[in-house]
């Protein structure tokens, strides 16, 4: 599993607009991917933290209903799940989770 | 004076379990070189045996014999030391090439428990155990896809105990338990040097039952 920095470089590949935990003066240009921290997955061994996974909410915000980029993280970045979707404002919200290793 | 119950600094609680070290033992029967344990998440002690054959006589409970005890147990973690293969049944045939299914070599370990009260949480104090003679089993491996939660494989491998000498007037014993909060501050200390390995060349070793005997002597009675 890959740090945030992969993580980072891998949707920059897929999609031109990536904002990691954006500001709210951020303006965004669709189609864009945003995520943030979500969670901390940890296993502990001999009395402390041994190893730790990041799971970012990932949302994927574009103009086209059938946009393929949250498709493509889905397929190609390992420990991915589909949480919901939804629409606001005219624009297709797909909200992933993705883990990165912490 | 009047019992009291669950003073300030007297509510312990034990927990944790960490400092595990491998000493695989050798054809000849002694125990190598201690290697950390990695990953070391649980050990299960499950003894058992000390079970009553009652005895009647004058149409009443007469006598009750207890069947020898046996220390055993399982143990748990996400990873193994190279060392603990040999004692899994592995053989390594090439250069990082094993095959299984081969003799099984005894070993040797320690590991540590913590002992919290009221006033220190868990650093008031801790355990360490000593097991000799130990043998694991053939244990299931759950190989997983990855898939949309991050998991690791947590391994577990049973372990029965063949009993060694403890000397003196005790009997035989697969285990034994050291106590920081009542043993010995510097016999502890030497315990923990040979146990971990010291500055300079001092290896980690396993001690046998009558040098850890030895060390606490001021304090060792036989029971009853």
């Amino acid at each position: 599993m890959d740090d945030r920095s992969t993580f980072q470089a891998y949707l920059q590949s897929i999609c031109p607009n990536v904002f990691y935990q954006p500001g709210k003066n951020v303006s965004l240009t669709y189609p864009c991917v945003v995520y943030k921290d979500s969670q901390v997955e940890r296993t502990d061994a001999n009395n402390h933290l041994y190893t730790a996974f990041m799971g970012y909410q990932v949302t994927v915000i574009s103009r086209d209903a059938d946009d393929p980029i949250p498709k493509q993280i889905l397929k190609n970045w390992p420990n991915t799940g589909y949480q919901n979707a939804f629409i606001t404002d005219n624009l297709y919200h797909t909200v992933l989770m993705c883990y990165t290793i912490y | 004076m009047a019992l009291t119950w669950d003073q300030t600094g007297e509510r312990l609680y034990e927990t944790g379990t960490d400092h595990g070290v491998l000493y695989p033992q050798s054809a000849d029967g002694t125990y190598g070189t201690g290697v950390a344990w990695n990953g070391l998440t649980k050990v299960t002690e499950s003894p058992d045996g000390a079970e009553e054959t009652a005895l009647y006589a004058d149409n009443s409970k007469y006598l009750s014999l207890l069947s020898a005890e046996n220390f055993k147990g399982t143990i748990e973690a996400y990873t193994y030391p190279d060392e603990f293969a040999v004692c899994d049944g592995s053989a390594q045939v090439a250069e990082g090439v094993t095959v299984s299914q081969q003799p099984r070599m005894p070993f040797a370990m320690s590991y540590r428990t913590l002992v919290g009260n009221d006033t220190e949480a868990n650093n008031h104090g801790y355990k360490i155990h000593l097991v000799w003679g130990a043998k694991v089993s053939p244990s299931e491996r759950a190989y997983e896809t990855v898939n949309d939660t991050p998991a690791a494989l947590s391994f577990s491998w049973a372990f029965t105990t063949t009993p060694v000498d403890i000397g003196g007037d005790f009997q035989k014993s697969a285990t034994m338990v050291i106590d920081s909060t009542t043993a010995d501050k510097t016999a502890l200390a030497a315990l923990e040097a040979k146990l971990y390995g010291g500055d300079g060349d001092a290896q980690p070793t396993m001690p046998t039952p009558q040098e850890v005997l030895e060390m606490f002597k001021t304090t060792t009675t036989p029971a009853p």
